[in-house]
């Protein structure tokens, strides 16, 4: 079953002659468990794609899927509730609440969806220990590294039963042995049953995703499906790609 | 890693914003970026505070100031007759009254004018029981104590200066040696000098004094008859009026403290659009994260009261301390004994709710339109574009109106004369009821009328202001002068007749152009005569 489904979905920003289509007609389907890398060059679409896929954007036309629930008949109060329970986003600059510790943020999410302090922490707490975050917690976004900073993101993200993980550039901000790191946390939590999006430019990083999209002008214009690994990457040309 | 969390909320009404949990993890947010920023938040703290110190001082001032001059001559007791010290039936006399008008005991207090010897001033000579049914307010002890037997004497601190006395000094009378036993004075006249003796103790009264509770029918049905003794009853101030009901000082204070909260709420109201917009982002993340839109009002709303609160606090604290320092110097100037405690505490108290009200109030507004802000705009800084202002003509004409004919009708600010209406003594002074609701009411609707209509005042000048700088940039449109043919330049005379900015090229000069000059330049240069390249630009993923 597809957590994610993007049926002729089309985003259209601005009107007259500053129209600007930024999704056409997209399809797409995420399966639990399946990680969709997004590749494409600046202003295909991606952000537009994750955006909408995580209810935070409203697309022009299409329908949307996420868990089987359709998005165009839900209320805002339901897209927050999906955005608490089912979808978990990792953005490139991190995206930590200030002023709150980072097993405050990981643990944000449960509490706004009214699990009470103590569990919601505990979760949180376990979270951030299962990526090796646990001496951290206490910390503040701004006592902690970029690549730990991400991965406190990635928790948060995680924590509670989530189903789909959409990822914009999570990588983007953070030095080679990091952006390895992440994907590698991403790429276990799909391995988990969690059905992941994760846009990024870098082909290394697409390579650990078991599908590669390729976006143009707001379309597909490619799939692919690599070897599982990224020692695909080692592979010669016209094998597997 | 495992962190799967299986248990949700139990009750059904936590499901859709989170409930107490998802509050509770608001509000200590919102009370993490109030520390964080609470430099940013000094200027509304600082009004908050001034505004509640102020009302504070002028409330406590307001309701202490005005001496009670019943209480300074006649204590509680709600009748007064006055006999004369030669009333030969002085006894009788005074229990024909306490039988006729009287009800229960009276209060008698003898008063003998003494000369001061060297001087043409005389002081009062009272003879009163310092436990008196009525008169008991009208004594206070300030040192030593009251006289008992007939050689002792009390005396206030200005008969004491007057006659250099001391407590244990012999002050020799009329030939008569009288110990002092201590300094006393009247509360409610400190300016009222005099020597107390015990009851009985005043050999030749000028005047006896007989206080009581009246019995109304009697006193009142007596009229024009004459009273035991040649009695006059003892005129004071009217208690109790039947004509439009006055505002108390106090109220008086509050009502513009009121005013003064309105216009604060407005700069708090731009303080808190700011911190919005510093928190725009931050409110997306949590969008992002699952919150509802009333998780994020929450936030602006709880960083308001947190902001009200401490402003009230600190108000109060400083109006408090301020009060305290004041209240002696008050009490020396208005002649009475003022009780620092003694305040009208549901008139402070309001003021303080007020307050905390108004900060609150006004972070609703940013609050609700942070909360509207699309999260992938608010994300992305990129600004809403903006609506054009409403222009609340209507409610604030509507609202003007109500507020005067509310004003009208409350019988305005008329205070009652002196004289004016007299029922009786000793009663409560009546304030408020349905005229002062309605003065009340009408200042409030009068404030935010006048606020609501005062943009459409501002628009007519604003309107002249763009017109001119529409005549500005037509000006600025105009192409430069021709060089000199000789030197190959414009000549410095057509050089001072050309606008500033007018030899940049128009998509420069649209850059150093002020906003309202850019908006006025489209008429010069259509939109669909620009490069698509223009258009494209204007958004960006």
């Amino acid at each position: 079953m597809s957590v994610l489904e993007l049926r002729g979905v089309s985003k259209t920003y601005g009107q007259g002659p500053a129209e600007v289509h930024a999704l056409a007609g997209l399809s797409l389907s995420v399966a639990a468990g399946e990680m969709v890398a997004v590749m494409g060059p600046s202003g295909s679409g991606k952000s537009t794609l994750l955006t909408i896929a995580g209810s935070l954007e409203e697309p022009t036309s299409g329908e949307v899927l996420v868990g089987g629930a359709a998005l165009s008949g839900m209320s805002r109060n339901g897209k927050a509730r999906l955005r608490r329970r089912v979808i978990g986003y990792v953005f490139q600059d991190f995206n930590l609440l200030p002023g709150l510790t980072a097993a405050e943020n990981v643990a944000l999410p449960l509490e706004l969806d009214g699990v009470a302090v103590g569990k919601a922490r505990a979760a949180g707490l376990a979270a951030l220990d299962g990526l090796g975050l646990a001496g951290r917690a206490s910390r503040f976004p701004d006592e902690l590294s970029g690549g730990e900073r991400q991965r406190v993101a990635i928790a948060r993200a995680l924590v509670g039963a989530r189903q789909l993980l959409l990822a914009d550039e999570p990588s983007g901000a953070l030095d080679s042995v990091n952006a390895e790191d992440v994907v590698r946390l991403l790429h276990e939590a799909c391995q988990r049953g969690v059905a992941a999006v994760v846009v990024t430019h870098n082909a290394q990083l697409a390579a650990w995703a078991g599908r590669v999209v390729f976006l143009r002008d707001g379309q597909v214009t490619g799939q692919t499906t690599p070897p599982t690994g990224p020692e695909s990457l080692l592979a010669g040309p016209g094998q597997g790609r | 890693m495992n962190t799967g969390l299986r248990e949700r909320p139990a009750r059904a009404g936590a499901v859709g914003n989170g409930g107490v949990p998802a509050r509770r993890a608001v509000i200590r947010w919102a009370w993490r970026l109030f520390r964080r920023e609470r430099r940013q938040q000094i200027l509304v703290v600082a009004l908050l505070a001034a505004a509640v110190a102020a009302t504070i001082l002028g409330v406590a001032a307001a309701a202490s100031a005005p001496a009670d001059l019943n209480a300074a001559i006649h204590g509680t007791a709600n009748g007064a007759l006055i006999l004369p010290g030669s009333d030969p039936h002085l006894a009788a006399d005074i229990a024909a009254i306490q039988q006729r008008y009287a009800v229960g005991p009276v209060d008698v207090i003898e008063n003998q004018t003494i000369a001061v010897p060297g001087s043409v001033a005389t002081l009062d000579l009272r003879a009163q029981d310092p436990y008196g049914r009525y008169g008991q307010p009208m004594l206070s002890l300030v040192s030593g104590r009251y006289p008992h037997g007939p050689g002792e004497v009390a005396v206030s601190s200005g008969a004491a200066s007057l006659f250099n006395l001391h407590i244990g000094d012999t002050w020799h009378q009329a030939g008569q040696p009288r110990r002092v036993t201590g300094l006393v004075e009247n509360p409610a006249n400190l300016r009222d000098e005099f020597a107390l003796v015990a009851p009985g103790q005043v050999r030749a009264p000028t005047q006896v004094t007989v206080l009581f509770h009246e019995n109304r029918r009697a006193f009142f049905g007596a009229g024009s008859q004459k009273f035991p003794g040649g009695a006059q009853p003892m005129r004071g101030q009217p208690t109790v009026s039947n004509g439009p009901a006055s505002l108390s000082p106090a109220a008086t204070v509050l009502v513009l403290a009121v005013f003064g909260l309105i216009f604060i709420g407005l700069v708090a109201m731009a303080g808190f659009t700011m911190m919005a917009q510093r928190r725009l982002r931050a409110l997306a993340m949590l969008a992002a994260a699952g919150a509802t839109d009333r998780n994020i009002r929450l936030v602006m709303v709880a960083t308001g009261a947190v902001v009200g609160v401490a402003g009230t606090l600190v108000g109060a604290a400083a109006g408090f301390a301020a009060w305290i320092a004041y209240a002696p110097r008050l009490q020396a100037t208005a002649g009475h004994v003022i009780d620092p405690a003694h305040l009208p505490w549901p008139v402070i108290a309001t003021a303080m709710a007020l307050a905390v009200i108004t900060a609150i109030a006004a972070a609703w507004r940013p609050a609700r339109s942070a909360a509207r802000i699309p999260v992938v705009a608010a994300l992305s800084g990129r600004p809403a574009p903006p609506k054009t202002p409403h222009r609340f003509a209507v409610p604030a004409i509507v609202l003007l109106a109500a507020g005067l004919g509310l004003l009208a009708s409350s019988g305005g600010w008329a205070e009652l004369g002196v004289n004016g209406g007299t029922l009786g003594w000793g009663a409560a002074t009546v304030y408020g009821g349905k005229d002062t609701l309605l003065l009340v009411a009408g200042i409030v609707a009068t404030a935010v009328g006048a606020l609501l209509l005062a943009p459409l005042a501002v628009a007519p000048a604003s309107g002249r202001s763009r017109a001119r700088a529409g005549r500005g940039a037509a000006r600025a449109a105009r192409p430069p002068p021709l060089p000199d043919p000789v030197r190959g330049r414009p000549r410095r005379s057509q050089l001072r007749r050309v606008p500033r900015g007018a030899h940049l090229h128009p998509g420069h000069r649209q850059l150093f152009q002020p906003p309202y000059l850019r908006r006025a330049q489209p008429r010069t240069q259509p939109a669909h005569r620009l490069p698509a390249q223009h258009h494209r630009n204007r958004l960006r993923f």
